[in-house]
């Protein structure tokens, strides 16, 4: 420690996210005797986080973590300011590290090394650029429940975050979605855009059809959207009230659950299917609407093991019509559904609540395994459990990787410094943590070798905007592409005379258009990338959860089962490399599942509106992590790992 | 009520996802005491109470000052559902064990932490007993249930667990003597490093020593040991200069949440614990824990 002392005072840091791993990082440095730490973090203080984010306090939720964190670490530490020029002295930064006007390159610049505490693969990447461009080196982490690790990025010496794949998120088709659900995580996908379709944007819910310009509307489509209009301007007495909302629930959950059920069937749609969907007879479900109106606070879901338990279908229509009821009476509701909307959260018990009850009566017409109220919420919400002990390792390691980076200086980072995996249970040769040797960058990496990537696309369907969309922003994560054929730009991200290109199909953008064997530059300069695609046209079935392919330089990850998204699977087991490199973190605001909008299969329902536009849900499960013995090949195995 | 509840599953619920609710009903039932909270020592006890288990600290005031009072006062603010409380002794010898499942403690002194194994064991509390010098940090665990030796069950799978294995932790004076140090060659390969040099820096005196002394007090050791070449002298200054060292933070974090681990692990009774000695060195990384002695 002696001779770290002077260094660690010389040093700034900057540290990104302070939740899990965040406070446990800024506790490390502050008592470290590190004065010179900023700190950027978008999220606010929620109750769920305080059983690890232990410099936060009830009083302290709603409010942003990365102010209440650094308050708490200047009061942890020995010293009173920053001791480098120009640098705070845990100075908070609120706002998304992705917001290149607040922290870009020269931002990042400032610093001796950057700490990643975050939740989410995206971030990693554009933090990842970064530093890449900055030449700082990044000390990452991630855990997921037991399991966790700790590495180091330098420049262009070591092995960048990027070098690896990760694991792609898991992508529904729409069909399978709207007509042909097989698992549970279907029917609470569906659940979640049923709620948007009645309750929040309905035009933006993939469930949304024009009931004007379509050809062939769902029959639900009316009874569902469209009574939101006279709802709202129902007053008069109880037992007017009363009659108005069953009639209404009994007629949306009626179209929904029956009508459209059984307009499929007599459209033999499912002919053929190994399980034929059966409608549920919602009138008989609702008989006892009446004794329900009476105890507006006795539903399901609050009796005793509400939310452990799986709900009959008669309770899942009680949840449901108590839901309605309380949207469209009470005065905490908005008042007008049709212009004020409420989203989706899977921490607001209501709407927890309309998904478990309505994914639930869905899987039972589809004879799905129905769930309980606290399961549909680990999958709606992707809720990876988090735990105080794994993050204080993994945070602790970081600080002592930093310490050499200090000692050593970082031309040595790759000798000196570890990829260390943390695990619940002993290797055969007693180790609960695994350290590894850093790996030297893989040249086939498009982000820090600039390799080019082939992509193979269908050229005649796909538009500019869904390249950009799909490809370009959630795929390879660029923050603000832009695209040239040869020395002809076609697009810029932010530049509006671009936007007519938007809507054009690859083929024909001009400059000859991007069709197969072209050539395409996309360069981002926030991030400091440019890739060179060498544009494959190929066409796509219309069940291939992915539309595009890209290739060479980065070989598709095994996918992994979508069951991996359910969490309480404390999933030890085998898993592919590619999931164990990234063990993240990532209990915030990730949602469940991307659902890929596609063609619609003739022999389903009624077509996707025409409208293009995505309901993307990110989201991303990594949940199968470390299996360390697997991972990293040549001297990453056990044998190597001497401890002496 | 039921809204206290609710509150209280909202809180736990990251971690409940992962162990279940039996496994947190469980730990909320169990009761750790908490010994001289010190570097490691402390970082367990903020993970345990954050966890939900019941806790008392014996900040052993006397010793540790201002310190380790505001520890206390700190760490009851960890948990909004007041789970600890807090004894007022002024010696690990004087401070009652009993009514608790588990004893952690922090012990620089071998033969004060080998009276609390025995202690312990007698009484059938659970005890993890840590130090830390510089960049290294060592724990003894033995573990009891409260009927008799640690049982617990395996995780084989997806909400599997095996049948319950049960599983003898040999007290500290039975690892401390020579003759059974020089049988863990035959049960492990040669003689692990690690354990060896826990061994040197805890058996000795640093205060009253200076580096010689402590060469010959080595020599000596690793005589007994059959283990004369396998220290080089550099090792041996460094070994001895770490018994100086102030507590580094990131230490105590990582072996503070590697006990963590043990702590849960032990009190839900689901997974494998440490048998009987976890080591870390925070310049190498690494933690190794040790099998027990056979009988």
């Amino acid at each position: 420690m002696d001779v770290l002392t002077p260094l660690i005072k010389k040093s700034s840091i900057l540290v990104i996210g302070s939740g899990g791993i965040g406070c446990e990082l800024l506790k490390n440095l502050s008592g470290s005797g590190f004065t010179s730490v900023e700190v950027i973090d978008l999220d606010t203080i929620d109750i769920s986080n305080l059983n690890r984010q232990f410099l936060f306090r009830s009083e302290h939720v709603g409010m942003a973590k990365c102010e209440v964190a650094c308050e708490a670490s200047r009061r942890i530490s020995p010293f009173e300011e920053s001791s480098v020029e120009g640098i705070g002295f845990y100075k908070p930064h609120h706002g998304n590290v992705k917001d290149n006007e607040r922290f870009g390159v020269n931002f990042f610049k400032r610093f001796t090394c950057v700490l990643n505490a975050l939740d989410n693969v995206s971030a990693r990447r554009h933090v990842n650029r970064l530093c890449l461009s900055a030449e700082i080196p990044l000390i990452e982490a991630g855990t997921t429940g037991y399991l966790g690790q700790t590495t180091v990025i330098n420049g262009k010496r070591t092995e960048c975050y990027e070098c690896q794949p990760k694991p792609t998120q898991k992508v529904y088709p729409i069909c399978t979605i709207r007509s042909t659900p097989s698992m549970p995580v279907h029917c609470i996908v569906w659940g979640k855009e049923l709620y948007k379709l009645m309750f929040g944007d309905a035009k933006a819910s993939m469930l949304f059809e024009d009931t004007v310009n379509s050809d062939e509307p769902s029959t639900f489509m009316e009874p569902v959207v469209e009574r939101r209009l006279k709802v709202e301007e129902e007053v008069g007495d109880d037992l007017v009230r009363f009659k108005e909302i069953k009639s209404y629930a009994v007629k949306a959950l009626k179209s929904v659950y029956t009508e459209e059920i059984n307009k499929q069937l007599s459209m033999d749609r499912y002919k053929g299917a190994s399980k034929v969907p059966v409608p549920l007879d919602i009138e008989k479900l609702m008989e006892k609407a009446d004794e329900w109106w009476k105890d507006k606070n006795d539903y399901p879901s609050v009796r005793e093991n509400g939310e452990k338990r799986i709900w009959t279908n008669e309770e899942s229509c009680h949840e449901l019509f108590a839901i309605i009821r309380e949207m469209y009476t009470t005065s905490t509701s908005p008042s007008d559904l049709h212009t004020s909307t409420v989203a989706f959260d899977k921490d607001n018990h209501l709407s927890m609540r309309f998904v478990t009850a309505s994914s639930n009566l869905r899987a039972h017409i589809f004879s799905i395994e129905t769930s309980s109220f606290y399961t549909a919420k680990g999958i709606a919400g992707n809720i990876i459990p988090a735990i105080a002990t794994t993050n204080a390792i993994v945070a602790g390691l970081q600080v002592l990787e930093l310490f050499k980076i200090l000692k050593y200086g970082k031309e040595k980072i790759k000798n000196v410094c570890k990829f260390t995996y943390c695990l619940r249970d002993k290797t055969r040769k007693g180790l609960f943590l695994q350290p590894t040797t850093l790996q030297p960058p893989n040249d086939k990496c498009y982000v820090c070798r600039n390799a080019r990537v082939v992509l193979s696309i269908d050229t005649s369907t796909t538009t500019l905007s869904k390249l950009i969309e799909d490809v370009l922003t959630k795929k390879m994560s660029f923050n603000s592409p832009i695209l040239q054929i040869g020395c002809d730009q076609i697009y810029e991200h932010g530049e509006e005379e671009y936007g007519v290109n938007l809507p054009k199909l690859l083929k024909d953008l001009p400059c000859g258009g991007v069709k197969d064997g072209v050539s395409l530059i996309v360069e981002d300069f926030e991030q400091d990338m440019e890739i060179n695609f060498e544009i494959c046209h190929r066409e796509f079935e219309e069940e291939e959860e992915e539309q595009f392919i890209i290739s060479g330089d980065r070989p598709k990850p095994k996918e992994q089962n979508s069951e991996d998204v359910v969490p309480g699977d404390d999933n030890l087991g085998d898993s592919s490399a590619g999931a164990a490199a990234a063990a993240n973190e990532l209990d915030s605001n990730d949602d469940i599942v991307e659902i890929t909008e596609e063609d619609n299969r003739k022999s389903l329902t009624s077509p996707p509106n025409g409208n293009g536009k995505k309901r993307a849900r990110s989201g991303d499960s990594n949940y199968g992590a470390v299996a360390p013995k697997k991972i990293r090949g040549g001297e990453g195995g056990e044998e190597a790992i001497a401890i002496d | 009520m039921a809204d206290f509840t609710a509150k209280k599953s909202d809180l736990y619920d990251r971690q409940i996802r992962l162990w279940g609710s039996e496994s947190q009903n469980l730990l909320q039932s169990s009761k750790v005491l908490f010994l001289r909270p010190v570097g490691c020592v402390t970082e367990c006890l903020k993970n345990t109470v954050l966890s939900g288990i019941q806790v008392t600290i014996a900040p052993m005031s006397a010793a540790d000052g201002l310190y380790a009072n505001n520890v206390v006062a700190e760490v009851k603010q960890l948990n909004p559902y007041g789970n600890v409380e807090s004894v007022d002794t002024m010696s690990i010898e004087d401070t009652v064990i009993e009514g608790h499942t588990l004893v952690v403690a922090y012990c620089t002194d071998l033969e004060e932490l080998s009276k609390l194994s025995a202690r312990c064991e007698a009484a059938k509390i659970s005890l993890i007993g840590a130090c830390q010098f510089g960049f290294r940090a060592c724990s003894f665990v033995q573990l009891h249930s409260p009927s008799g030796p640690h049982t617990y069950k395996r995780e084989i799978g997806k909400d599997k667990l095996s049948d319950p294995v049960t599983t003898h932790y040999p007290p500290l004076a039975a690892i401390l003597n020579t003759k059974d140090w020089t049988t863990l060659k035959d049960r492990w390969g040669p003689v692990k490093h690690e354990l060896v040099a826990w061994n040197l820096i805890t058996c000795y005196d640093v205060k009253n020593s200076d580096l010689a002394s402590f060469k010959i007090h080595a020599a000596s050791k690793l005589a007994s040991l059959e283990l004369s070449s396998s220290f080089s002298d550099s090792e041996l200054e460094e070994l001895h200069q770490s018994q100086n060292s102030p507590t580094i933070f990131p230490v105590s974090a990582v072996f503070g949440g590697l006990m963590g681990q043990e702590v849960i692990k032990s009190l839900s009774r689901k997974g494998d614990c440490a048998n009987n000695i976890l080591y870390f060195d925070g310049e190498k990384a690494g933690t190794v824990r040790y099998p027990p002695i056979p009988k």
